[in-house]
């Protein structure tokens, strides 16, 4: 079947696709397409893909709220921001700051940074593959080496601060269990790591937090350790060093 | 440089020397065996390069496209059961 033409501009192929995108997006397609029964089958795939690509993307937020509610909520954010790339796996960065003004999910305050945590795993999954800094490799430095060493945040470590346990119920959500009973209400903070093939995912803590702000700055070693313990005393800097090494959070920065 | 400094410096790079001694070497740190699997990856699943019209990961355009490869726990891969028969440790096609 020939395509039904459609204006007669300078460039009718590009206009013709661009009224081809408008109308499957559309809630009332209004070009020629709109007349043929194959559009409306391939408008409904379309819709129904990105609906599957969120439900693929956020477990942890589908398990909380159960698939009917999810799939009503996905359809409405994708109304609203439909994929602007092929590759799925990448399709809902704004999905967590949807939730969180949506009406229909006031009454999950915790909601929206579980599924910000689902959108970091996968963030933190498709970085690029780079060796982090290791514990043998700093071994080798001697202690002033080692103050004066520039590191930054490896490029899949993904940390995000809540109000609510939202790793607690985030990591029992993903998993598919019900979320503990006596689950301390309490803020958590959650670093994301992944040195080589596997998403490592462990709560953090503030001076964590401090300290990975002040390498992405562009500090020294010895400088994120003073800005850790200048804006919390009684920070074990140490400790804290140690989990970012073990975890693979660190990587020599770019001169 | 100041003694202040210098003190500073000094306690910065103890606390960092000790945060070393703790330190593991990353668990992951060697690598899983995984091997190249092709024909099993679903749609977009694919883990890289997958001939004419996929350039890179999470490209493939059908399921189970059989000159798509994704890495799979070593010594599964020909055990894995899709619509189209077994996946193979080598490209089909």
């Amino acid at each position: 079947m020939l395509a039904p033409t459609v204006g007669h501009g300078a460039e009718p192929l590009a206009e013709l696709q661009r009224a081809f995108q408008g109308d499957l997006l559309r809630s009332e397609p209004r070009s020629p397409f709109a007349g043929q029964r194959g559009f409306a089958v391939h408008r409904s795939t379309v819709a129904q893909a990105a609906i599957d690509a969120l439900e693929a993307n956020y477990p942890a937020v589908v398990c909380l709220v159960g698939i009917e509610w999810f799939r009503s909520v996905a359809a409405a954010y994708a109304a609203e921001c439909p994929a602007r790339d092929a590759r799925l796996l990448r399709y809902g960065a704004g999905f967590a700051d949807f939730l969180a003004e949506a009406p229909a999910a006031r009454d999950l305050p915790y909601l929206a940074d579980v599924a910000r945590l689902d959108r970091l795993w996968i963030e933190s999954y498709i970085a690029a593959d780079i060796a982090p800094l290791s514990a043998t490799s700093v071994r080798a430095l001697d202690a002033n080496a080692l103050g004066g060493l520039f590191v930054a945040p490896h490029p899949a470590t993904r940390v995000s601060a809540s109000a609510s346990p939202a790793f607690a119920i985030w990591d029992a959500s993903r998993a598919g269990h019900p979320v503990a009973g006596d689950l301390a209400w309490e803020p958590q903070a959650t670093l994301m790591t992944r040195p080589v093939h596997t998403v490592l995912v462990a709560t953090t803590d503030a001076p964590t937090l401090t300290f990975l702000d002040a390498c992405r700055a562009g500090a020294t070693l010895a400088a994120c350790v003073e800005h850790v313990t200048r804006s919390h005393p009684a920070a074990r800097v140490d400790l804290l060093f140690a989990q970012l090494l073990t975890a693979g959070a660190l990587t020599l920065a770019q001169e | 440089m100041s003694p202040r400094y210098v003190a500073s410096f000094a306690f910065s790079v103890a606390a960092l020397v000790a945060g070393v001694a703790h330190a593991d070497e990353q668990k992951d740190a060697k690598k899983p065996a995984v091997e190249k699997c092709w024909g099993v990856a679903k749609a977009g699943q694919n883990d890289c390069a997958a001939g004419p019209g996929t350039t890179c990961a999470g490209t493939a355009k059908a399921n189970y496209q059989k000159n798509a490869w994704k890495n799979v726990p070593a010594g599964t891969c020909t055990a894995i059961k899709t619509p189209n028969g077994n996946g193979s440790l080598t490209k089909i096609g």
